[in-house]
């Protein structure tokens, strides 16, 4: 199953058809129908982004110049 | 799904349900912080100590941390915490069915060899401390009792671990405490000598300011991307994006700059990182004794983590996803084990330069799936392909491997050793400007995308399924 961006609804199966009756572990194959079932988690949502450019990009920028006029 | 299954599901490999991934941003934050905070932090605290001065090593390490973290989330994150799987099954979308076996060897090199590194420092602390307390004569038995206190330290992270990533948080919980005994060592050190710590020399400071500085970060960078192996196997336990995003820069980002300080502030004055000898100078054997408490304890928390991720990520291997969760423990903590009864001092001696040299592979690893996730598959993953290693599959490129996959990482590793020799430090080209990991993350992305456009081309990877759909 392929599926679509995080926190949206997830896209149709575009899985090759033989994949989909691929040999795996039963308890495997039954994870994967209940996520495919229930869909993927959100990934980054506008909250997360907005902590990771401040505490990973604007935080360290602000840091270096404060550094390097130390 | 049973009871049973849904109970087990934290020693297996397999992809985790919404249901199973209870962990909180606290518990998450937790979890991390004690498994970054050990030993290593001096270490780097003391490397950056060579080059800089306090205020600015501590400047430059702190942004350093920060960015090499971001890199990080960036790259394991999305896969790991919206399926509930470990950093190596979420590499399979980009090296392949069968290729993921590159970075599933890099990481099992990484954290073993790390492991046994803390274990061992773990022992000799532990031997320090029962010296310090009069339960042993100075200078006595300790070839012996290192080896004993490894193994008992590896019994005990067994029988911690028999709980699966409940064993994890439960160690963490305990531990963690040992975060704010670090801050206060590292208080006791600054109240005591900041005058001398503001004007103490670093030993082996370039005259290039600059290249002192980039130094400073490419250290804090790379001491974050080691972190790679053992994140995913944490973050799967939550349950989406919004809840590691603090907890991973905060949790794991932040106490390592604030606890190299520690190293830093030791190297800076006192000319040696270790605690327990500056907090003896500082404020006696009582302060030691709490310094050696805090060493034993942080390496503990750290190898209970990394033992844990090393297991799970062998759990990727087809032949022992069904061996029991014991088995797997076993496997993983033996060599560790063996390597700290029989060659501590050989292994402390010559292994911490080959931790360097993998440690070179993250930064193009990030590069590789961030380029891969955000940019070539728009944030599409197939769950289903990551777990079929058959012709057909979306992830089985050429008989399992993704050749793109493999250029890029040898690019990124290039260029990293190009622009600085991860173990002498010698440096070229724009490396004060640019550092060395972040060229190899932008080359290893560069590389991929651009042979992942001929991937793409023969039909391979999976790409073309989604892009039908758009």
């Amino acid at each position: 199953m392929t599926e679509s961006e995080g926190g949206e609804a997830p896209a149709a199966d575009l899985s090759p058809p033989d994949l989909r009756a691929a040999d795996l572990p039963l308890e495997l194959e039954a994870r994967i129908a209940a996520l495919e079932a229930a869909g993927p988690g959100a990934d980054f949502d506008w909250s997360s982004w907005f902590w990771m450019i401040l505490l990973g990009i604007a935080l360290p920028a602000i840091l270096l110049i404060i550094g390097w006029r130390a | 799904m049973t009871l049973r299954a849904s109970a087990l599901a934290d020693e297996s490999g397999w992809p985790l349900l919404p249901a199973e991934r209870t962990w909180g941003a606290l518990r998450l934050t937790l979890t991390l912080a004690t498994t970054a905070a050990a030993t290593w932090c001096y270490l780097i605290g003391e490397s950056v100590g060579s080059y800089l001065g306090f205020i600015k090593g501590g400047v430059a390490l702190s942004a350093g941390c920060m960015i090499g973290m971001l890199l990080v989330l960036l790259a394991a994150g999305p896969t790991c915490v919206r399926f509930g799987i470990d950093s190596i099954a979420s590499t399979k979308p980009q090296f392949g069915s069968r290729g993921w076996v590159v970075p599933a060897v890099l990481q099992a090199i990484s954290i073993i060899g790390w492991n046994s590194l803390l274990i061992i420092f773990f022992a000799k602390s532990a031997v320090q401390l029962c010296v310090a307390l009069g339960i042993l004569a100075a200078g006595s038995h300790s070839a012996v009792l290192v080896p004993l206190l490894t193994l008992l330290a590896c019994a005990i992270i067994f029988t911690a671990l028999r709980r699966g990533a409940g064993g994890v948080s439960l160690v963490s919980n305990i531990l963690f405490v040992h975060v704010f005994v670090g801050l206060w060592m590292l208080y006791l050190l600054v109240s005591h000598r900041w005058p001398e710590l503001i004007a103490a020399h670093p030993a082996l400071a370039n005259p290039d300011r600059l290249w002192n500085y980039t130094t400073g970060v490419e250290l804090g960078i790379g001491a974050t991307l080691s972190w790679w192996p053992y994140i995913g196997a944490m973050i799967r336990m939550a349950p989406d994006g919004r809840t590691i995003v603090l907890p991973v820069l905060l949790g794991m980002g932040a106490p390592v700059p604030l606890l190299s300080l520690i190293g830093l502030a030791g190297a800076l004055v006192l000319k040696s990182s270790d605690p327990a000898e500056w907090l003896r100078t500082v404020g006696g054997p009582t302060y030691a004794i709490i310094s050696l408490a805090f060493v034993t304890a942080a390496n503990f928390g750290t190898t209970t983590a990394g033992i844990y991720a090393s297991a799970i990520g062998l759990r990727n291997f087809s032949s022992l996803q069904r061996r029991s969760w014991t088995t797997l423990l076993l496997i993983t903590i033996t060599p560790v084990a063996l390597v700290g009864i029989f060659i501590p001092e050989l292994f402390f001696a010559k292994f911490g330069n080959f931790l360097a040299l993998i440690g070179v592979a993250f930064a193009p690893l990030c590069g590789i799936q961030i380029a891969d996730y955000f940019v070539l598959r728009r944030r599409r993953i197939d769950i289903r392909a990551i777990y079929a290693d058959r012709p057909g599959s979306p992830y089985y490129f050429w008989r399992g491997i993704n050749p793109a996959a493999l250029l890029a990482l040898a690019a990124g590793c290039c260029t990293y050793v190009l622009l600085l020799n991860p173990l002498s430090y010698q440096s070229r080209g724009l490396y004060a400007y640019v550092t060395a990991s972040l060229p190899a993350v932008t080359a290893a992305a560069l590389v991929y995308f651009l042979a992942s456009l001929i991937v793409i081309r023969f039909g391979r990877g999976g790409y073309r399924n989604f892009q039908k759909k758009t």
